[in-house]
């Protein structure tokens, strides 16, 4: 039998998790999303809070291919929702994560750690229309949220322009670092305990 | 009234026109057209009692939107209409989600998709996918609920002080009951033989009808539209 291929069973465990992931993003996003910079910021919220999701997803299917699909699913769904660079980025950021947990033979939490970090990377492609078309992100906010809401965001972005993405990339990494952290101790306080990894 | 049946094809490309639409129409007009029409399939396909509940909501927060838009607009109202402008993109993209997952079996869905070839390690996560939604939902209802009853219920002052403590306490049991839920459906889809190599029989009769031709038009109609 070849256990290194992906099985139903791992199928079945990435739609669910890909799931979970994007019902927790989607309910972070929407509460900051009501303070523009905050919403910039979201990234590191994410991070914070999916990783433990991320590390348990990863931990009960090492196989490879497990991480790419979850990103291409992340991809697709952020993509459909009117994103659309999210899955030209979500696609690459999927194989290089998916190559370091490879890296770590699927079985250091180390390496899986590390790719959680490019993973949140998934997080900056939505943003990347704000960047390459502001006037037009901004007529858009402006339309659904108000003139206050659109003029927030238009004037940060025209102010610190690539100085925030840079920003929004060291937030994510950040945030991937502390959820990380976080995943650990929940994992050892609570699901190892309880035989659920 | 009869039920009529639409091919999960041609329901999924409603879904992704319903997607891609609303997230780019940003004028009320044409949401509650196609608000409309959502409604008029839900109704169809046997859904009448939540799809005009959801519709009557959609309609009420595209009023209201519009109204808060055109008379005021000041840093006060915004988070209000953040509310109702969400109401308006979510709604349509809410009930088409319903219009396609809640009035297909997975069964049925996957039959659908085999029958265009697509390969399983696309259909089966993307199914589950959407089979699962509704359950983190129920779930993460049922943990906010049990969290009120202990007195740590979701408040904005627990989010803000104790951000870490507030993510444990609702991850963990998310996590907990999800992964089982998870279980249950691995050891069904092994009794069904999901995991055979041969390829799978079917019992339903699935095929393209002449209503499922004309919602598919409908549906591209609207993004041509837009």
């Amino acid at each position: 039998m070849n256990s290194k291929k992906l099985k139903t069973k791992d199928l079945i465990y990435a739609g669910a998790f890909a799931a979970i992931y994007i019902i927790i993003l989607a309910i972070i996003v929407s509460v900051v999303g009501i303070v523009p910079i905050a919403y910039l910021m979201s990234p590191l919220f994410v991070g914070i809070i999916c990783a433990t999701i991320y590390m348990m997803y990863v931990t009960k299917v090492k196989k490879f291919g497990a991480i790419l699909i979850l990103a291409c699913l992340f991809g697709l769904i952020m993509s459909s929702s009117g994103h659309f660079y999210s899955i030209l980025g979500a696609i690459p950021i999927g194989i290089v994560a998916e190559l370091i947990a490879k890296a770590g033979n699927y079985n250091s939490k180390k390496m899986f750690s590390l790719s959680y970090l490019v993973f949140n990377l998934t997080m900056i492609p939505p943003f990347l229309q704000l960047y390459l078309a502001t006037d037009s992100f901004v007529e858009v906010s402006i339309e659904y949220y108000g003139q206050e809401y659109g003029d927030a965001i238009g004037n940060l972005v025209s102010t610190y322009g690539s100085m925030l993405l840079l920003m929004q990339v060291v937030v994510a990494i950040i945030g991937a670092a502390i959820g990380v952290t976080l995943a650990g101790k929940l994992s050892a306080k609570h699901f190892e305990k309880a035989g659920i990894i | 009234m009869p039920k009529i049946n639409f091919d999960p094809r041609a329901k999924f490309l409603v879904f992704i026109v319903a997607c891609v639409f609303c997230m780019n129409v940003s004028e009320p007009l044409p949401a509650v057209a196609f608000g409309t029409f959502v409604w008029v399939l839900l109704v169809l396909s046997g859904k009448p009692r939540s799809g005009t509940i959801m519709y009557l909501t959609f309609m009420a927060c595209t009023v209201w939107a519009f109204l808060i838009i055109t008379f005021t607009s000041t840093v006060w109202t915004m988070p209000l209409m953040a509310l109702f402008v969400y109401g308006r993109i979510y709604i349509p993209m809410i009930m088409s989600f319903v219009f396609v997952f809640q009035t297909t079996k997975i069964s049925e869905f996957m039959a659908a998709f085999e029958k265009i070839h697509a390969p399983s390690a696309v259909i089966i996560p993307f199914a589950i996918f959407f089979r699962f939604m509704p359950t983190v939902q129920e779930e993460w209802k049922g943990i906010s609920q049990a969290m009120a009853f202990r007195g740590i219920g979701l408040k904005f002052s627990s989010i803000f002080f104790h951000p870490i403590q507030t993510a444990e306490y609702i991850l963990v049991p998310l996590l907990s009951s999800c992964v089982g839920v998870m279980d249950e459906l691995v050891a069904a889809s092994l009794a069904r033989g999901l995991d055979s190599d041969k390829k799978r029989t079917c019992f339903l009769e699935v095929s393209m009808k002449l209503q499922d031709y004309f919602i598919m038009m409908i549906a591209l109609g609207f993004l041509m539209l837009k």
